[in-house]
């Protein structure tokens, strides 16, 4: 079912309830009072059949006689009984032709009075007692006025209650069209959002609905979606340029030697011009799948304690002796005095490839100048700050620099694939860590890889 | 050592601005002045100290700690003051008490102001100050919506 046709549906049940218990009390509260007021009616003309019969004054009996006569519209099949006390039950019922119950025979000879009515035909009687006698004065009559009234309220009642149906189905259906209109509109709107126009957006409101919010959060996500997008295409954009570099290097060096004959040391230079190239393209498919097993492997990690500045020096150890020229200094101040602030949770060889790309990153960029690295704690979290000086990320190009393959303008002539810094991102996220990256174009960068207090629950697969 | 004067608007993505001097200066440490301009009264029962914790909140003191730890061998101290003065000479004047022989300014202008007492002192550290350099900077606008309500209006009654 429709939530439209829901809400509706609801709606009408709920006021149509109301309004059926409302007019149920109207009706029933009607009939009391109807009843109520036709039995007081019957017990003044027994009361005054009682006078008019019984007084001894014959002046009173007249006079009441008039009163009847002139004041008192008669009833409909208004008749009068007067029996002996001792009459019984069943003569009553047979001079009455009532179905009188046991119990206002029981009333009128206990109480001295009673009232009974079956449907629009009504009984009062008073039980009259004298020094000399006892007598039972009884009336009937039928309330043909009340049971017409009340019969004319009851069609009117239920007539209103069909028609009140009938207009909330169509006021429900109305608000509840307009209400869902919104939604039916992003509906149709996310239902036309293809990977060609995936740059449209719903539209939004300044309310703070619930509508209003759910628009903004299908913006979200389509920002999302299309970012994602963004990184796929530039990521098979850059994955070709850089896979298809070697091959046309190896391609036009081959092609070159096939040209005409050539001396073996010929050769063997082409041979090993093909060879770096084919070297390259290795490390750069070797990085790829490292990357992807990151992306994999995420359980089933050795995870061990590492004590970072160990770690630190290690790499530093290992830049050494790739890069002796590097001007890595470790900042040993402001060390927590506790070496258990020093240790993180985490697989040590991902840890140690994360670093190592910091580090290297920052000696290659800058052209080996000075590189401080320093280890801060806090309660929730154990940094390594890396600043180098050297030429900086373009605030436009900082936005992309987790993207695999993805290369700054300002940094395409030294050697590298736009490996390290995706690679090192997402052996962060696996921590349960961050890295953040500051910079600023030609003067240096600041790279802080966060890692969780080891005191917290690190959120690692083991 | 050098004297480097920062403004602020005690946002914490105005302390950014520290990042950059620790790159701008990376062979010698810094001494950090913080500073806002701030519309006084003639009748102030505040001290400057006072009026600064008053608009300044926790986590702009959390970051600014964190930062100074992660450079801490850099940065030596970091002061933040209030520049009360009206006139350009008042402004000189502050400069010479604080010794300021550089500054860091963002390109962008500072937006996130506690309350509308503090402006923004950017125009007046370009024309006076010595070595000012202008500096990349996005105000985060969301910043100013995570102040609380009640630091909002605490920053606004001082």
């Amino acid at each position: 079912m429709k939530i439209k046709n829901k809400i509706t549906f609801i709606f009408v049940i709920l006021v149509a309830s109301m309004q059926l218990v409302i007019f149920s009390i109207i009706y029933f509260y009607a009939v009391d009072y109807r009843t109520d007021e036709f039995f007081e009616k019957l017990k003044k003309r027994t009361l005054i059949a009682e006078q008019s019969n019984f007084e001894k004054d014959a002046l009173s009996v007249e006079i009441y006689e008039e009163l009847r006569r002139k004041h008192l519209q008669t009833l409909p099949e208004e008749k009068e009984f007067i029996f002996p006390t001792n009459t019984t039950l069943e003569n009553i019922c047979l001079k009455t032709q009532m179905d009188v119950p046991h119990a206002f025979y029981l009333n009128l000879i206990n109480k001295n009075h009673a009232e009974y009515n079956a449907g629009k035909h009504f009984i009062s009687g008073i039980n009259y007692k004298d020094q000399d006698s006892n007598y039972l004065i009884i009336l009937t009559a039928n309330d043909d006025d009340g049971t017409n009234e009340l019969s004319n309220l009851r069609t009117l009642l239920i007539f209103l209650f069909l028609l009140n149906i009938v207009v909330l189905l169509l006021l429900g259906r109305f608000f509840a069209k307009r209400t869902l209109d919104p939604l039916t509109k992003i509906i149709e709107k996310v239902n036309n959002i293809r990977v060609t126009n995936l740059h449209e957006r719903l539209q939004t409101t300044p309310n703070k609905d619930e509508l209003s919010q759910l628009a903004n959060t299908f913006n979200g996500m389509l920002d999302r979606l299309e970012t994602s997008f963004e990184i796929q295409s530039n990521f098979i954009n850059n994955a070709s340029h850089e896979l298809k570099n070697p091959l046309t290097a190896i391609l036009g060096q081959t092609e070159i030697a096939l040209l005409k004959d050539r001396s073996p040391e010929e050769y063997t230079k082409v041979l090993e011009g093909v060879e770096t190239e084919a070297l390259r393209l290795d490390a750069l498919i070797n990085s790829l799948l490292k990357f992807a097993q990151t992306e994999n492997d995420e359980k089933g990690l050795l995870i061990t304690p590492i004590r970072l500045d160990e770690l630190i020096l290690e790499v530093k150890s290992n830049i050494d002796l790739i890069n002796p020229d590097n001007h890595i200094e470790i900042d040993f101040n402001d060390f927590p005095e506790n070496p258990d602030l020093l240790v993180v949770e985490g697989n040590y060889s991902l840890i140690n490839i994360a670093l190592n790309n910091v580090l290297d990153n920052a000696s290659k960029f800058s052209d080996n100048k000075k590189v401080t690295v320093k280890i801060v704690t806090n309660t929730s979290a154990i940094k390594i700050v890396v600043t180098d000086q050297g030429v900086g990320i373009p605030t436009d190009e900082i936005k992309n620099i987790y993207q695999p393959f993805y290369r700054a303008a300002n940094v395409r002539n030294v050697k590298g694939y736009g490996f390290g810094l995706p690679l090192t991102y997402k052996i962060m996220k696996l921590h349960s860590g961050t890295i953040e990256v500051f910079s600023e174009h030609k003067i240096g960068t600041i790279v802080t890889l966060i890692f969780p207090n080891k005191h917290q629950k690190s959120s690692i697969s083991k | 050592m050098k004297t480097v004067l920062i403004p602020t608007d005690f946002s914490e993505k105005s302390l950014q601005l520290i990042k950059n001097a620790v790159l701008h200066y990376p062979e010698e440490s810094i001494k950090l002045v913080l500073a806002t301009g701030y519309k006084t009264s003639t009748v102030n029962c505040y001290t400057k100290s006072k009026l600064i914790s008053i608009i300044s909140d926790k986590q702009f003191h959390n970051l600014l700690s964190d930062i100074k730890l992660e450079h801490g061998s850099k940065i030596s101290n970091v002061k933040i003051d209030l520049y009360t003065g009206k006139t350009n000479e008042d402004f000189k004047s502050f400069l010479e008490t604080h010794r300021i022989e550089a500054a860091i300014i963002p390109k962008n202008k500072l937006t996130q102001f506690p309350n509308n007492k503090c402006f923004n002192i950017c125009d007046l550290i370009h024309s006076f100050s010595p070595n000012v350099s202008r500096v990349d900077y996005e105000s985060d606008e969301n910043t100013s919506q995570k102040r609380s309500v009640f630091q909002k209006l605490k920053a606004q009654f001082s």
